[in-house]
């Protein structure tokens, strides 16, 4: 098999690191994929995978490369009129990709696109053996708004509530709407005490926002369950969900409008095997059990 | 100067204090005195004390050899002329306490060139049970856990053998007794860690020797001069001595492996 990577110049605007960073993870996961998928590495069949990369120079990509390792990818430079068709076809595509990974009312991630970032991050989280945190966050009494006011002011209430989200977390969090009132948060790099105070901060704005719907204001409150996991964790995204949802439920039970944060899953992390149990103390102290 | 069949060593101890330093240093001096070309490397990276030990203050250190493009060979510092060479560490550099795995192999891709100089590499590894320590000793052919007989060297010993034994699958260790009374608790000390090992992980590891307590030993560091260049006929230098002829007849035995590759195969496939 033979894989060919084409990026296109194009000098309007550059890439932003963390979008650099995105790619590389991109094609590492994607070599791992094709390594172990490729079962005749001899054989007739050949594919190029093409992918249009606009705003990285030669020189951005040759950095790339050479600090990921994928000098094994073939780029090539497109100038704009060969590359006219290929930079509209990916225009679509990238449209497309935008809408199957959107929720059309809050243009958050939706559920799906949401799960491959949470796999994405928990592969970097054990590459580096950092921290990620995972909120999911539930509107309280949500069917009142509804039944009260109208479910356009329900959709105003999850837009205001996506928006906050979406403007009030750092460049590289990702947020989701993943159910009708609820939604999650992915925090990279935040461990439970971080991922606690800025689920609090975001708690506290949201009680205080008022929500202008049909010449009504409407006050209204979330609840969220946060589940944070540090370093060779073996646990997968499904682990994360079920940790945080448990903790959602527990702040719902403890009164709404509040955060909870469990330590359960960290405690996945702990290799019991290397331990010193106090059997063991004890011999090496006394000579005997 | 010919390629040289190098056996790596590394000196450990999971709690501080217990005179591993100055036992890699004099070790390292029994075998250049034998005409054995020896390199110590200090890598309690970030708290480093070797050059303490010696007395000298070396201008360039490992922290050079990744900052800058400084040869490996210019950072090597001797101690005596002609094959006894020392490379220092940084202190207070705590970047270099936790380097990853690309950092260490960028490291030693630098230094292996230099190691083949040399018939031992004599690594002095920090205190404690971090990342870089259990690398490190995964790394080389020879683990030498140097304990005292006090409780809490003993556990602290125990617990290091136990993670890289079970993280690292490492099971081969030679233990040294250091600063024990007499050659009865000498014994006891070593019985009961291999006991420990035996019952609680399966595997036995091996009694090197021990070192007497000897007060020429601070002696010997307060003057800045190796124990076996201060004292020759103390003691402490005589069982010094002692375990560098077993250990030269233990890499007899060992030619095989480390004429193929100088490290262990862990040396490649630890991440982090």
């Amino acid at each position: 098999m033979i894989s060919c990577f084409i990026y296109m110049q194009k000098r309007l605007h550059n890439l932003r690191s963390e979008s650099l960073e995105n790619l590389a993870t991109e094609l590492d996961t994607l070599r791992r994929l094709i390594a172990d998928s490729a079962p005749f590495p001899n054989g007739e069949q050949q594919l190029a995978l093409t992918r249009i990369v606009s705003g990285l120079t030669v020189d951005g990509w040759n950095e790339l490369s050479e600090a990921y390792g994928f000098s094994d990818w073939l780029a090539l430079t497109l100038d704009s009129s060969s590359s006219f068709e290929l930079a509209h076809l990916q225009r679509v595509l990238d449209e497309l990709t935008h809408r199957s990974e959107r929720d059309p009312l809050t243009g958050l991630y939706n559920k799906q696109a949401f799960e491959s970032k949470l796999s994405m991050e928990l592969q970097r989280v054990e590459r580096s053996n950092g921290q990620l945190s995972l909120a999911i966050i539930d509107l309280d009494n949500f069917k009142n708004i509804n039944d009260t006011y109208g479910h356009n002011c329900g959709d105003e209430v999850i837009k205001t509530l996506a928006d906050l989200l979406d403007a009030s977390t750092r460049s590289y969090d990702h947020a989701a709407r993943i159910g009708g009132e609820e939604f999650a948060l992915l925090l990279p790099g935040a461990g439970p005490i971080r991922a606690k105070a800025m689920l609090d901060r975001l708690c506290r704005m949201f009680a205080d926002t008022c929500i202008k719907c049909n010449n009504v204001t409407i006050q209204c409150s979330f609840s969220a369950g946060v589940a944070s996991l540090k370093g060779r964790s073996k646990a997968s995204g499904k682990d994360l969900f079920e940790v945080a949802d448990k903790a959602l439920y527990q702040a719902k039970n403890a009164g709404k409008n509040q955060v909870h944060v469990t330590r359960q899953l960290i405690e996945f992390e702990y290799d019991r095997s290397t331990m010193v149990h106090s059997n063991e103390k004890q011999f090496l102290f006394s000579g005997s059990k | 100067m010919k390629a040289k069949n190098t056996l790596t060593i590394s000196v450990l101890s999971g709690k501080g204090g217990v005179g591993k330093t100055n036992i890699a240093l004099n070790l390292g001096y029994c075998m250049y005195r034998g005409d054995f070309p020896v390199m110590l490397m200090d890598c309690d990276l970030g708290l480093a004390n070797l050059d303490v030990l010696l007395g000298v203050t070396p201008d360039a250190n490992m922290q050079s050899l990744l900052d800058t493009d400084t040869p490996a060979s210019e950072v090597a510092f001797p101690i005596e002329p002609d094959g006894f060479d020392f490379l220092p560490a940084a202190s207070g550099v705590p970047e270099l306490v936790e380097m990853d795995s690309d950092l260490r192999n960028l490291l030693f891709q630098r230094l292996n060139p230099l190691f083949t100089n040399y018939d031992y590499l004599l690594m002095d590894l920090g205190a404690g049970i971090t990342p870089t320590v259990l690398a490190f000793a995964a790394m080389t052919r020879i683990r030498i856990v140097v304990v005292t007989p006090e409780p809490t060297s003993l556990t602290d010993s125990y617990a290091l053998m136990k993670v890289l034994s079970t993280q690292h699958n490492v099971k081969d260790f030679y233990v040294i007794v250091n600063q024990a009374e007499d050659k009865a608790e000498e014994t006891s000390t070593y019985n009961r860690l291999a006991t420990a090992c035996e019952r609680f992980l399966g595997f036995t590891p091996e009694f090197l020797g021990g070192i007497a307590q000897d007060k020429m030993v601070p002696e010997s560091v307060r003057k800045q001069t190796p124990l076996m260049k201060h004292a020759p006929n103390s003691q402490a230098a005589k069982d010094i001595f002692s375990i560098a002829v077993k250990l030269q007849k233990i890499k007899k035995t060992m030619l095989d492996d480390i004429s193929k590759s100088i490290f262990t195969e862990s040396m490649s496939d630890i991440s982090n």
